[in-house]
């Protein structure tokens, strides 16, 4: 009769065991965003440079009051207060995959909005930029050179104080530092972007402690 | 009764081989948006260039850098030892072991650090461990290796140390005769460049990493 009733037991917990299993199993399938860009296609939109928009659009867009786009501020809050873009939200990068923050996000999507992200350069939003536009958010976009450039076109600075240099622009002639290199190459400006008049900023390789010492 | 044990132990067992087959993320393996999206906290994911400086002067046979850069660039300079797999390629089949090894550090690099950061992502999305990415890249390296800049005079002294071992660093990589010559020699302080006990030629290929 003990047996029984034991045994009764032991399949009970076992059932509630069972049972806590397949909850577990069917909850865990729902959990967050999905990635729904293939690796190749995200290659193809990196290489193509199409998560980005320049610091000169930016401006533009807020001097014309152009409602299409919305920018978020990633920084902390101490930032933000010392200044920001016009009309910018602040959500600290962390927060950024937070249940409300991606609420937001999917009302921009629908909205068709174009949201764009920025630091106080590229590099600290470039990661979460990428990661969003490969889930379903394609409306997510970088700010090229971050705040700084930005700041520095409203406060029309000259260029030499600005991040004149496009990013992955070869600020240097990497050739001359070379053993091969015949004679050290004068200083290279690839791809500059911004205003005319524009001042280089970089520390210039010292061409002549290299020169004639066989370099 | 008995029999009533004997398929409950039987469950339990199936139950926990079950478990073994869940959850185990395998390398190679993609990750879910959230977890790459947590990764970007990981404070080691970037790498210095003094770091990598001394490791390829060690000769470190775990480190492999990869240079993501088109194949003209990276015919025009590259690190001693990297290899070069240009960002729209790196899905391609020839390159698909290279990640797979084991025991090997990663250091994904470019001009400056997104489209190394680029690279790491797709990496770190499929699944693939220890990845890195070379911090500044190689405007960076300039900067700090094959140029780096004096301290000011009033610099506390860690800081010369630092500008020391990149002044070491950077005989290694150019080779001994760029000494800084010159009204260069004269600005120096008490401290001379160390002279490194391998006097090695730069910019020869050791066998290519990885």
């Amino acid at each position: 009769m003990d047996n029984t009733i034991l045994s009764k037991k032991v399949m009970l917990v076992l059932g509630l065991f069972v049972l806590l299993l397949i909850i577990g199993f069917i909850t865990q399938k729902k959990a967050g965003l999905t990635f729904s860009m293939s690796p190749a296609d995200a290659i193809s939109q990196m290489s193509e440079g199409k998560t980005t928009i320049s610091p000169e659009k930016a401006r533009e867009s807020i001097l014309k009051k152009d409602n299409s786009y919305v920018f978020i501020d990633t920084r902390d809050p101490y930032d933000y207060v010392k200044g920001h873009i016009m009309g910018a939200e602040n959500i600290p990068l962390q927060s950024l995959l937070d249940n409300n923050n991606v609420k937001k996000f999917k009302s921009y999507l629908e909205d068709s909005k174009l949201v764009v992200l920025y630091g106080n350069d590229e590099s600290y939003v470039n990661g979460a930029v990428q990661i969003l536009r490969q889930t379903v958010f394609s409306n997510i976009l970088s700010l090229d050179r971050g705040y700084i450039a930005y700041a520095g076109l409203q406060e029309n600075k000259l260029a030499d104080s600005l991040p004149v240099y496009k990013t992955e622009t070869a600020r240097y002639d990497y050739k001359s530092y070379t053993k091969k290199a015949i004679e050290p190459g004068p200083v290279v400006n690839k791809d500059k972007a911004g205003k005319k008049d524009v001042q280089q900023k970089k520390v210039v390789p010292r061409p002549s402690a290299s020169s004639g010492e066989g370099c | 009764m008995k029999r009533n044990y004997l398929i409950t132990a039987l469950v339990f067992l199936v139950l926990a081989a079950g478990l073994v087959f869940l959850k185990q993320p395998e390398e190679g393996k993609e990750i879910k948006p959230q977890k790459l999206f947590s990764s970007l906290n990981l404070p080691n994911r970037y790498i210095s260039t003094d770091i990598v400086a001394s490791r390829i002067i060690k000769d470190d046979p775990a480190l492999c850098l990869i240079d993501v850069r088109d194949a003209r660039e990276f015919n025009d300079f590259s690190l001693q030892g990297a290899i070069n797999i240009p960002l729209p390629n790196i899905l391609d089949a020839e390159y698909k072991e290279v990640l797979k090894q084991e025991g090997m550090d990663f250091v994904f690099y470019s001009n400056d650090d997104i489209t190394a950061e680029n690279a790491w992502l797709i990496a770190s999305r499929l699944g693939y461990n220890n990845l890195y990415i070379l911090k500044g890249g190689l405007n960076r390296w300039v900067e700090t290796i094959l140029n780096p800049a004096e301290p000011p005079q009033t610099a506390p002294s860690e800081e010369w140390t630092l500008y020391d071992a990149r002044m070491a660093s950077k005989q290694y990589f150019l080779g001994s005769n760029l000494l800084p010559s010159g009204k260069e020699a004269l600005k120096e302080k008490n401290a001379p460049p160390k002279t490194i006990k391998p006097v090695k030629q730069a910019a020869t290929e050791h066998s290519e990493g990885c």
